[in-house]
């Protein structure tokens, strides 16, 4: 038996746009202390993980541990339909499905087949993070439009009180820098100046998907993942992004 | 009959100021198609087009064996030249328009085979499709059959040379309009039977049994140009140049629907096969499915007639595949198809980067028959394997003559491989 209630679509709205930016098959993990994900895209380069505690559910009960694989596309066909005031109910109906019932002034029920695959639980990296930030996510998607209109690749680069993002192609090079006073830096922690490259499409498709979230925290360290978290609901619940480097 | 090959400096000296100027780049990415220099034809083609020009005792009346084949032109759409290729020869002429079966020839050898099958033209709508009747009906029923139809044919007027319409499709010999014909199909491929009666199967997945059962992709590409397949109301005409990338181009993604959900090779393979002037170098990652096709011209080779050092162009697509054209046109879709083709085989799928160095002397174009052919035979090979990607493009790169920094320089693909890391390193 599950079931689990949220009083808005907001944080099912958050979770499969997150989702649908790495994968096209999610399995939830479902136990009696709440609804996991976690999966690598493809190309093995990029990971999301999300942890969604039964305390951050309205209502939430579940007897055993489930594996619920659902193909992204449906699930974003039902949230689609969903009001952002809609309660949302979910639970394992039969036949292998999956029942949606959204809420709000009158009722739908939305049933999608579960999808038979075979899991398996991806490790996280292991990452001790020397630089953290908390930022406001509006700022971070326009820096890293900044930088994708020269670059497929920012640099991210931490000092003590400020973190300068640059890209650089044949057609030039671009630089933004954001200091630790500005009123979009929350936080900003160096433990350890760092120096790291990413792809700028998987880290602005990471940014685009947090619709629900106006601060994020990034953190990383030279030459290593990095980490984009952002919170699913003031409730606990938390959608965590990791990033592999690129060297030279 | 021998055909004498333009000589590269001769063809560099007659092409006009425009293209000296603006090349090499401007024929690379234009290909006849576009005519980006300006010119109402394309300056290249009208040059080569004139060593096919080469005497043949041909008359009005032509008696033969189509293997059998057709060629659907392209300008005029909606309404094309449609009709029947055919050599002065009778009996069992199939291997004229099997490039399956030309491992081996060379150049001339092609060329000449080619140039020696007659075309035959008459005007339709692509919409006859529908209904077929006259020509259109007769060379159905032509390319149902399962071996070399003899045919009669008579022109308006004395064949004269066409040639080299394109470089997707391999050329042909003179042309003329077709004024009676008479063809003698033999029995019919029940295969194809079946597909073109069936008129509720849509054409991709018609294509894709077709193929599943083992006719040829050559084969496939005359009968979607001849609008054989599909569903009856949207049957339609397609040029025989369009057909040949839409069929590969509809079959690789067949293939790579079931390649996509396997597991990836486990090690690095490098293919290398040496065919009409060009090199190939195929290496495998054992990563997730995506793909890369570059081709370098040296100097005086066709599409870089004029230039001083090679010049590349090329596209890759990732695993969720492409949605815009691949620049480098129809080869880019012939590659993808043959590395599919080997993956599926395999039951394996990798991250695949497909280099092809083309060198001087290569000026007529034969078709893209020619880089599907060398990479299925390269791909028949035994690979030359690595543990590390380190090992295998140092031996990948030792074997092409251009150097490291071009095709790091030109390969998106490669700079990926190199810089991107995958989590599993931090674990």
């Amino acid at each position: 038996m599950l079931e689990a209630v949220t009083s808005s679509s907001e944080e099912w709205k958050s979770v499969a746009q997150a989702i649908s930016v790495l994968i096209e098959e999610a399995s939830f993990v479902a136990t009696p202390e709440g609804l996991n994900l976690r999966a690598m895209d493809s190309s093995h380069i990029a990971l999301i993980d999300l942890k969604w505690p039964s305390s951050s559910f309205e209502k939430y009960a579940c007897d055993t541990n489930y594996t619920l694989t659902v193909r992204v596309e449906d699930l974003l066909k039902v949230l689609r339909r969903a009001d952002s005031k809609d309660r949302v109910e979910i639970r394992l109906g039969e036949d292998n499905t999956l029942e949606f019932k959204l809420q709000n002034g009158y009722q739908k029920d939305f049933t999608i087949h579960l999808v038979e695959t075979q899991y398996s639980q991806t490790p996280l990296p292991k990452v001790a993070f020397n630089v953290v930030s908390k930022l406001s996510t509006g700022v971070v998607k326009q820096i890293l439009d900044d930088i994708k209109s020269i670059s497929d690749h920012v640099s991210i680069k931490a000092e003590q009180d400020k973190l300068v993002f640059s890209g650089k192609s044949e057609v030039g090079k671009v630089s933004v820098t954001i200091d630790k006073k500005n009123p979009d830096v929350q936080e900003l922690t160096v433990k350890e100046t760092g120096d790291a490259t990413y792809s700028i499409e998987y880290l602005s498709n990471f940014a685009k998907s947090m619709t629900g979230a106006d601060i994020l925290t990034l953190q990383f360290s030279s030459k290593m993942p990095i980490k984009m978290e952002f919170p699913l609901s003031g409730k606990g619940g938390v959608v965590q992004f990791y990033l592999a480097p690129r060297v030279d | 009959m021998r055909l004498l090959l333009p000589n590269p400096q001769e063809l560099e000296e007659q092409l006009p100021t425009i293209v000296r100027l603006r090349g090499p780049e401007i024929c690379l990415r234009c290909r006849f198609t576009k005519l980006l220099c300006g010119r109402p034809t394309c300056p290249i083609l009208l040059k080569i087009s004139s060593y096919s020009r080469v005497s043949q005792n041909l008359n009005r009346e032509l008696n033969g064996s189509s293997p059998p084949a057709v060629f659907v032109g392209r300008y005029g759409y909606p309404r094309l030249s449609l009709g029947p290729l055919m050599p002065p020869e009778q009996g069992d002429t199939a291997y004229f328009d099997e490039p399956e079966r030309w491992h081996g020839l060379d150049f001339e050898d092609v060329v000449n085979l080619r140039m020696s099958m007659v075309r035959g033209r008459k005007e339709v709508s692509v919409y006859d499709a529908k209904d077929p009747q006259g020509i259109l009906y007769e060379l159905q029923c032509m390319l149902l059959s399962s071996r070399s139809v003899d045919a009669e044919l008579e022109f308006s007027k004395k064949p004269r040379a066409s040639g080299f319409v394109d470089d997707t499709s391999p050329p042909f010999g003179p042309s003329a309009p077709l004024e009676k014909y008479r063809f003698s199909p033999g029995r019919t491929d029940k295969r194809i039977e079946k597909a073109y009666y069936d008129t509720d199967l849509n054409a991709s997945d018609g294509m894709f049994s077709l193929y599943d059962s083992g006719v040829s992709v050559n084969t496939l590409q005359k009968l979607l140009s001849t609008g054989m397949l599909g569903v009856d109301r949207h049957r339609k005409l397609v040029p025989t140049r369009w057909s040949i990338t839409a069929v590969d181009d509809t079959l690789s993604k067949f293939l790579l629907k079931n390649i996509k959900t396997y597991e990836t090779i486990d090690l690095f393979h490098v293919f290398i096969h040496d065919m009409l002037g060009s090199r190939y170098v195929i290496i495998m990652a054992p990563l997730t499915f995506s793909y890369e096709w570059v081709e370098a011209w040296f100097p005086r080779t066709l599409w870089n007639p004029s230039g001083s050092q090679a010049t590349s162009i090329g596209d890759h697509e990732g695993f969720e595949g492409r949605t815009t054209y691949a620049e480098p046109g129809g080869c880019y879709y012939s590659v993808r198809l043959a590395v599919s083709e080997y993956l599926s085989r395999l039951r394996r799928q990798a991250t695949v980067v497909a280099f092809r160095e083309i060198y001087p002397g290569q000026v007529l174009p034969l078709g893209v028959w020619n880089v599907r052919e060398a990479v299925r035979i390269a791909l028949n090979s035994q690979p030359v394997v690595f543990d590390d990607l380190k090992d295998a493009l140092s031996y990948s790169l030792s074997k092409l003559t251009l150097g490291r920094s071009f095709w790091l320089s030109n390969s998106y693909l490669l700079r990926e491989l190199i810089s991107q890391t995958r989590l599993e390193r931090f674990v």
